[in-house]
């Protein structure tokens, strides 16, 4: 099983000269990419001197082969037997063949030009031995071999090599799955290298899975692969944006359309109640942060963070990612253990890849907006003052320049007529990408350096912008014997943004916009902010303008390192060590100066700074070996992971009273000011392995486990084993099912189960701690008990069960896929009621209950027109999925009693309900579901809970279903892709969620509420703060916790359209480069949708998801 | 084909690497406390951070739980009894008419705070139990245990007599503590016995732990704790000894002069035993500023006439602890015991849970129920005198002694900590006194209901009768 004995060279000299040379990379590289490891040694056959004392004939062969350079080609089993003694100086390779083997039952043949020699038992000479391999001359491993119309087969071990008896005129059928089938006569030669060229169909196409690689077609688990050509498609700031509607069981949400705003993903629903519900992401092999750095590691204690969040994933660049994929069931997630129960992310950026030097060069410029700004409408000028006057005439109260400014002091005939929406959310924003990126090398080193650049400013007006800068590069060099393999890989990613997102402010300004009232004065008669006396307690907001005053930046740096060291000694066996740094730091500060202060409020100017890190170290040691036994090839893998996370929070200062405004950025000169701190600490340990066993390409069987320890749980409950199995059977391989079924090109049956965990909790939480307390006593600073200890605190355990079918049609141009999948998180993580004898009223602690997510997904992928010059593909996927909360012990007793059912959905939306206007009264009304003659505010349990309240299910607000359709047309250098997203789901207006009593404060709200207005004979509205049953103000507090405000929000969302073109190789030779291509993208074109709200997708009043159009050009030198 | 072990040298050496890593990293998941917090163990690792647990469990009686076991402990035991109403403001009809829901968040919220000390206190004494020989120092840990001992009887104390038999917690295990049954009074006196005589052993004579101040407690404060639970328990021997002790260290203590008595809770006074500080932020006490508060020109918190009629005019009590206010043709009075209150600045005032005054007259109350009516009645005297009233009958028969002793407690301690209603209670004259004001009144009354949700959350507890 020797590979290497082509190559005579010195090993000795050469590791040595190999150490040497990986420094010279480390540090020359770039400057020398390719010819340091050129080597040129070819020593030619030589003659030999050797001696032999009763040796083992394989160990002589052996030795021959090595002192002579020729590769030897023999039967290990059937030399074994034979003792050889002899001594030779200075001999020719054949004069010592010729001595050792006269009285052995062997002859050779020597084939000076292949530099083989082949040991032939003399009994049978009509074995023949060979060596298949790819293009790329890597060997294959499980490639069938048979003799044509004879019953005779074997397959090629990890080093490709075969051998099998076969006579001449015999032929050989070489067959291997998505490679082409190919035939080769026998002759009197004994040898065979075999090539395969490939036959690549999307089946085939490599897909990175937990630690290692598969492809469609041979993978046991659900994963579904996001390539960089379906990123670079869409103009998306972060990353997740890509994944939306393209994932079958992923839902993407985003929170806002402020650039850098948060992006929640979930993977089949939520199986969890306190635990955190995101995936893990991975990043070449590091675990990614997945909460925002200022929330994670359970941090509290920082509040200076964009209301519309942020997302840790914003700090990795698009265009340097060349894959994403995303695990879902338990076979492919079960080798991430207590971290894998919500799904796995892996994202994998790019490396060079061997040939000439390529110059990579994109520029981009682009135009945002936000899209339909007047979707829905606020209460015109004259509808709202008639309800706000209605208010106090209902009241009998008289409207004064104090209570009312807006009946009183403001202009009621409609002259300011200032579109708010228009003014604070209505800017058009520039978005401009350029990248560049070089790569190349040679079969023994490639390399990639890129740099990127991207800016985009606000919609909303003012000088607010998001940038981001990147550099990433990777270095994979390979020995010459190809054993060693060394790889690096580092990202630094810089961004910085300033917003309006601010401490203690409203800075949703879409929101903002349209609750102001309309006839909201800006400025008064000096042109200075209009303000009045916000004392009356009337008026939700500023001054509008206000935000234009306070200033909130923040600036984030990301190093993302990573090195791989792979030693190959024997074919088959891989040793590697992946060791993996990132840090990532964020500065904020946000500073309120005081012409943005309601100079009645007294209030100074204030300032507030912040500064996090995360720290991940993780060191992966991992040994996989692949060996034939019987007819399958079988592969295992076994490895530890070490995982260190520092989460640190140096500061974050809350700066009050500054005199002036000139000394906002220096928080000692604050009046007063206030220092919070945070850090904390995790770590992870975990051995795992993994078995996989192929027979045939058509049976595979698949069994992972890991253990892991986590700092997150206490010394009883830190270690904790999980395991899958998982098998697919592809019966398209069956002769029974080629024969009857020409038609199906591929069938695959899979189907897995397994447990998976979820340790999505802060830190420390199963200790017993002290915190500082803000008080001392008697001058000695105090700290007090914060946390009483569980020490059986534990992680999630998620059993998954999957079976999928897979199905590919005439010559696989249609392919279906289907799953079902049925997963149970047992004992879930809850903050748990005690009685306060133990000195705290809950603790987070396991709970025995069920949480079930149950769902099935769908997609077919059709080749629908496959013409040179003309292709058409279309992609469609969807998902029907849902989470329930089946049992719960002790239920009544949780305090999700009041706002969970038990068998019904972990979303489910529980109010009144609306059973419109009672004529009695002429205010709204609503079921008593419990029959007990009152509808009481305050009834607000689940009637079916209780029996006692009056709230009952109205629906869930989970969506019912999800998915996508893309269409990809190609015609000669166009290329066009059309997606559509879409999503069926119940949402409340959310534009309604925020509105108060109508008439009550000066503000606007929904232009529906007027219809309300009218049906109540105005009596709805009203100046009486009077929470009695039946009053106005409980009646409409209850219409906005009933039916009446739900809506439908299911919609269609034509989000991307991609259009490019690539020119033609005349136009392409002429200007003396290799390729260029100009292309339009847009996203978010076009919502259809009949939901009452802003945005379907974000559902609250956030500024919604940016319509995107940009055009870009692209060439490579 | 064949093999040959030397070619796999780095292989072997990338092996053993591995092996040494995984080796080493046995207790890998070891983590670092935070910065922020302090895990229970590493508090009890040196002096600093014992004393600041210690400041912790002072501080969070009083500040964090100010309101509840200061204010109202004082105002809704005084309208369980006959001192106090609330003519406006909040709702504490449950109280003045003894009908508390089981749902009161007021009571849920003082079974909470007694017991959020006594973790802290559990936490210290296991805490210092458990920590490594030589990591504290022997006089530091030891007082540590004491104090802590004496804030749990102190607490117990309240417990039981707020509600009768209540969960006996000694440890800080919540599996434990989730589960108990409630212990008997008598089981609960007894755990309060035994840490009030394990507490005066060790504690110091002295204030040195908290500078001469009079904050942290010291020998007689838990005397003067142990002569109350001596008391309360018909002891009336041990009750008499520890109050003699306390009354006899006059360098120390002594009854504030008539002419001072407008500062009976300034800071260190003569009179006070153990007082809590009030925070630096704040600098008044919770009492200074809720019973000083009006609504208009009505107070929230009123006594009740039947109070005010029991003062001879001129008792320097009744001018220099009531304050009035005139509204609506009605004169109202209320608690002036504590003067400072958000309007004032630089804090002069202390919250006095133990001051001497009581000694005299747990020592009278002792006297006359072990026939030493002479004694009883010098004692007494005191009270009165300092008060600016006259001796009391020498020749009175016991039983007219013993009225007057609950009379003097009364006007005394008015609004002060539960004495009026504990007084009640235990000499058994609930039923008499309160039956012939309050129209609602039941025998059951006397304690309040177990908290609903503690009874939902631990299915051992029981409630108690009278209440559904």
């Amino acid at each position: 099983m020797k590979k290497n004995s082509f190559d005579p060279s010195n090993r000795w000299v050469k590791k040595v000269n190999f150490v040497k040379k990986l420094f010279l990379v480390l540090l020359l590289l770039q400057l020398f990419p390719v010819q340091i490891f050129a080597d040129t040694n070819q020593d030619p056959p030589k003659l030999i001197s050797l001696s032999f004392d009763n040796e083992k004939l394989s160990e002589t062969l052996v030795k021959i082969e090595q002192a002579s350079g020729y590769k030897l080609v023999f039967n290990y089993e059937d030399v074994e037997s034979y003792r050889i003694t002899g001594n030779f100086v200075k001999k020719q390779v054949e004069d010592v063949l010729n001595t050792i083997l006269k009285d052995k039952p062997f002859t050779y043949k020597v084939q000076s030009q292949k530099g083989i020699v082949v040991i032939i038992p003399k009994s049978n000479n009509q074995i023949v031995y060979g060596k298949v391999t790819d293009s790329d001359k890597n060997p294959l491993l499980g490639v069938d071999i048979t003799i044509k119309n004879k019953s005779r087969g074997t397959i090629t071990d990890a080093d490709g090599n075969f051998q099998i008896k076969a006579s001449e005129k015999d032929i050989l059928v070489v067959k291997f799955i998505s490679y082409k089938t190919k035939e080769v006569q026998i002759t009197d030669d004994h040898v065979y290298n075999i090539q395969l060229a490939s036959n690549v169909n999307t089946l085939d196409e490599a897909m990175v899975i937990a630690y290692g690689k598969s492809s469609k077609r041979l993978s046991t688990g659900d994963v579904s692969t996001i390539s960089s050509k379906e990123i670079e498609e869409q103009p998306v700031t972060n990353i997740l944006q890509a994944l939306s509607g393209r994932v079958p069981g992923l839902l993407m949400t985003e929170n806002s359309g402020n650039p850098g705003g948060a992006v929640s993903v979930q993977i089949r629903g939520v199986g969890s109640l306190l635990s955190g519900t995101n995936p893990l992401y991975i990043v070449d092999g590091v675990p990614y942060l997945s909460d925002a750095i200022y929330k994670s590691g359970g941090n509290t204690s920082s509040s200076l963070a964009p209301s519309y969040g942020s997302s840790p994933l914003n700090a990795l660049n698009p265009s340097d990612i060349e894959s994403i994929s995303v695990l879902k069931d338990a076979d492919a997630t079960a080798l991430y253990g207590s971290k894998g129960s919500n799904g796995v992310i892996l994202i994998t950026t790019k490396k060079g890849t061997a040939g000439k030097t390529k110059v990579d060069v994109s520029i981009s410029q682009g135009f945002s907006e936000t899209s339909d700004i007047h979707r829905v409408k606020p209460l015109s000028l004259d509808q709202y003052l008639e309800i706000r006057r209605a208010a106090y005439a209902n009241s009998g109260t008289t409207p004064t320049a104090y209570n009312a400014p807006d009946l009183v002091s403001w202009d009621t005939t409609g002259k300011q007529n200032v579109d708010f929406m228009k003014l604070l959310v209505g800017k058009t924003a520039q978005v401009t990408d350029a990248s560049t990126s070089f790569s190349g090398g040679s079969q023994q080193t490639v390399f990639l350096l890129s740099g990127t650049w991207h800016k985009e400013t606000s919609v909303i007006p003012g000088n607010n912008y998001y940038n981001r800068g990147a550099i990433h590069f990777s270095i994979e060099h390979t020995s010459l014997n190809k054993k060693f393999t060394a790889t690096i890989s580092n990202s630094m990613i810089w961004d910085a943004g300033n917003n309006a997102g601010q401490v203690f402010q409203q800075s949703d300004l879409a929101g903002y916009a349209f609750g102001l009232a309309p006839n909201h004065p800006l400025y008064d008669s000096t042109g200075n902010l209009y303000w009045y006396s916000s004392n009356t307690s009337n008026s939700r907001f500023d001054n509008p303008l206000s935000y234009k005053y306070s200033t909130y930046t923040t600036k984030n740096n990301n190093l993302l390192g990573n090195i791989l060291l792979k030693y190959t000694p024997i074919p088959g066996l891989n040793i590697r060590l992946n060791t993996s740094y990132n840090k990532i730091t964020a500065n904020s500060k946000n500073l309120h100066y005081s012409k943005g202060i309601n100079p009645y409020s007294g209030v100074l100017p204030s300032a507030f700074f912040q500064e996090n890190t995360s720290e991940t170290l993780n060191i992966e040691p991992q040994i996989d070996y692949t060996q034939n036994i019987w007819k399958g090839a079988f592969n295992i893998l076994g490895g530890a992971s070490f995982q260190k996370n520092d989460y640190n929070q140096p500061y974050y200062i809350v700066g009050t009273n500054y005199s002036s405004d000139a000394l906002l950025n220096n928080p000692q000169a604050a009046g007063s000011y206030y220092l919070y701190t945070f850090s904390s600490q995790y770590k992870y340990q975990s051995f795992f392995g993994r078995i996989n066993y192929n027979i045939k390409q058509k049976y595979i069987l698949n069994v992972n486990y890991r253990w892991d320890a986590s700092s997150k749980f206490g010394k009883n409950n830190r270690y904790g084993s999980f395991a899958s199995v998982g098998g697919a059977w592809i019966f398209s391989q069956e002769n029974l099912i080629k024969k009857n079924f020409p038609i199906l090109s591929y069938g695959k049956l899979r189907a897995n189960y397994g447990s998976t965990g979820n340790d999505q909790v802060g830190n420390y939480e199963y200790m017993d701690t002290y915190s500082t307390s803000y008080y001392s006593y008697n001058n000695v600073s105090s700290i007090v008990p914060s946390k009483i200890a569980n020490p059986d605190l534990k992680w999630e355990v998620n059993k998954k069960l999957e079976i999928g079918l897979d199905l590919g049609f005439f010559k696989d141009r249609i392919l279906l896929s289907g799953s079902w999948f049925y997963n149970r998180t047992i004992n879930p993580i809850v903050s748990a009621p005690l009685t306060t004898v133990t000195g705290f009223s809950s603790y987070t602690a396991n709970l025995d209950a069920v949480i079930r997510q149950e769902g099935e997904e769908f997609t077919l992928t059709t080749k629908n027109i496959q013409k040179p010059n003309f292709n058409w593909v279309t992609d469609f996927n969807i998902t029907f999925a849902d989470s329930k909360l089946t049992s719960f012990k002790d239920f009544e007793n949780s305090s999700y009693y009041n706002t969970m059912v038990l068998g019904k959905s972990t979303s489910a939306i529980y109010g009144f309900k609306y059973l419109g206007i009672d004529p009695a009264t002429s205010l709204p009304k609503f079921l008593d579901a419990n029959n007990n003659g009152t509808n009481s505010y305050t009834e607000t349990y689940p009637a079916a809970n209780k029996g006692a309240g009056d709230y009952v299910y109205l629906g869930k607000s989970n969506p019912d279903f999800y998915g996508g359709l893309n269409n990809s047309f190609s015609y000669k250098g166009f290329q066009l892709d059309i997606f559509v997203q879409f999503v069926g789901h119940t949402m409340k207006k959310s534009i309604m969620a925020s509105a108060s009593v109508p008439g009550y404060n000066a503000s606007n709200m929904y232009n529906g509420v007027y219809d309300l207005f009218k049906e109540t004979n105005g009596k709805i509205a009203t100046r009486t703060f009077n929470y009695t049953d039946g009053s106005p103000y409980v009646s409409f507090v209850k219409y906005l916790q009933s039916d009446a405000v739900l809506s439908d929000a299911a919609y269609a969302r034509l989000k991307n359209v991609s259009l490019s073109y690539t020119f033609g190789q005349n136009l392409i030779s002429r200007l003396k480069i290799s390729s260029a291509q100009l292309y339009l993208r847009a996203q978010n074109l076009y919502t259809l949708t009949k939901y009452k709200g802003l945005d379907p997708e974000t559902g609250s009043s956030f500024v919604p998801p940016l319509r995107t159009i940009t055009f870009g050009v692209k060439f490579s030198l | 084909m064949t093999c040959n072990i030397k070619k796999y040298g780095i292989g072997t050496l990338l092996l053993l690497a591995i092996a040494i890593l995984v080796y080493g990293c046995k207790d890998f998941t070891d983590v670092a406390a935070p910065s922020n917090q302090l895990s229970t163990e590493t508090v009890y690792t040196n002096d600093a951070t014992l004393n600041s647990a210690i400041a912790g469990m002072y501080s969070t009686m009083a500040n964090d739980n100010a309101q509840i076991i200061q204010t109202n402990l004082s105002a809704l035991t005084s309208m369980c009894a006959d001192d106090m109403t609330y003519p406006t403001g909040n709702d504490y009809d449950g109280f003045v008419n003894n009908s508390i829901p089981i749902n009161d968040t007021n009571v849920a919220d003082m079974w909470a705070a007694f017991y959020s000390s006594i973790y802290q206190a559990n936490s210290i004494i296991y805490g210092v139990q458990n920590s490594t020989q030589g990591a504290l120092s022997d006089s530091i840990k030891q007082n540590a245990t004491a104090e802590a001992k004496f804030i749990r009887a102190f607490c117990y104390f309240y417990l039981t007599n707020l509600w009768g038999d209540v969960p006996l917690a000694l440890t800080t295990d919540a599996k434990v503590n989730n589960s108990l049954t409630r212990s008997s009074q008598s089981a609960v006196y007894t755990q309060i016995i035994k840490d009030l005589v394990d507490a005066k052993n060790i504690l110091r004579k002295d204030y040195f732990f908290s500078s001469s101040n009079r904050t942290r407690v010291n020998k007689y404060g838990a005397m003067a704790l142990l002569s109350r639970v001596y008391l309360y328990n018909k002891d009336w021997k041990n009750a008499e000894s520890y109050a003699d002790s306390v009354i006899e260290k006059n360098t120390i203590y002594n009854l504030l002069d008539p002419s001072e008595m407008s500062g009976i809770f300034v800071q260190n006074n003569q009179e006070a035993i153990w007082q809590l500080s009030s925070s630096s932020t704040t600098e008044y006490t919770s009492e200074g500023s809720y019973f000083q508060l009006v609504n208009g020109e009505i107070p929230y918190y009123a006594l009740t006439d039947d109070l005010i009629k029991n003062f001879n005019t001129g008792d320097n009590r009744l001018t220099n602890w009531i304050g009035t206010k005139d509204a609506d043709g009605t004169t109202w009075h209320y608690p002036l015991k504590y003067k400072q209150n958000a309007n004032s600045s630089g804090a002069t005032e202390y919250v006095t849970y133990l001051r001497l005054a009581e000694q005299y007259l747990i020592r009278a109350e002792a006297r006359n129920n072990q026939e030493n009516t002479n004694g009883a009645v010098l004692d007494l005297d005191v009270i009165r005198n300092r008060a600016g009233l006259g001796n009391f009958n020498s020749s009175a028969n016991q039983q007219a002694i013993d009225l007057e002793i609950e009379k003097e407690c009364r006007l005394e301690f008015f609004a002060e900590y539960g004495h009026r209603w504990f007084d009640l209670k235990r000499r058994d004259r609930a039923d008499s006194v309160l039956g012939a004001q309050k129209s609602g009144w039941k025998s059951s009354d006397v304690l309040w209901p177990i908290p609903s949700t503690e009874i939902t959350n631990n299915h051992n507890l029981t409630q108690n009768s009278g209440y559904k």
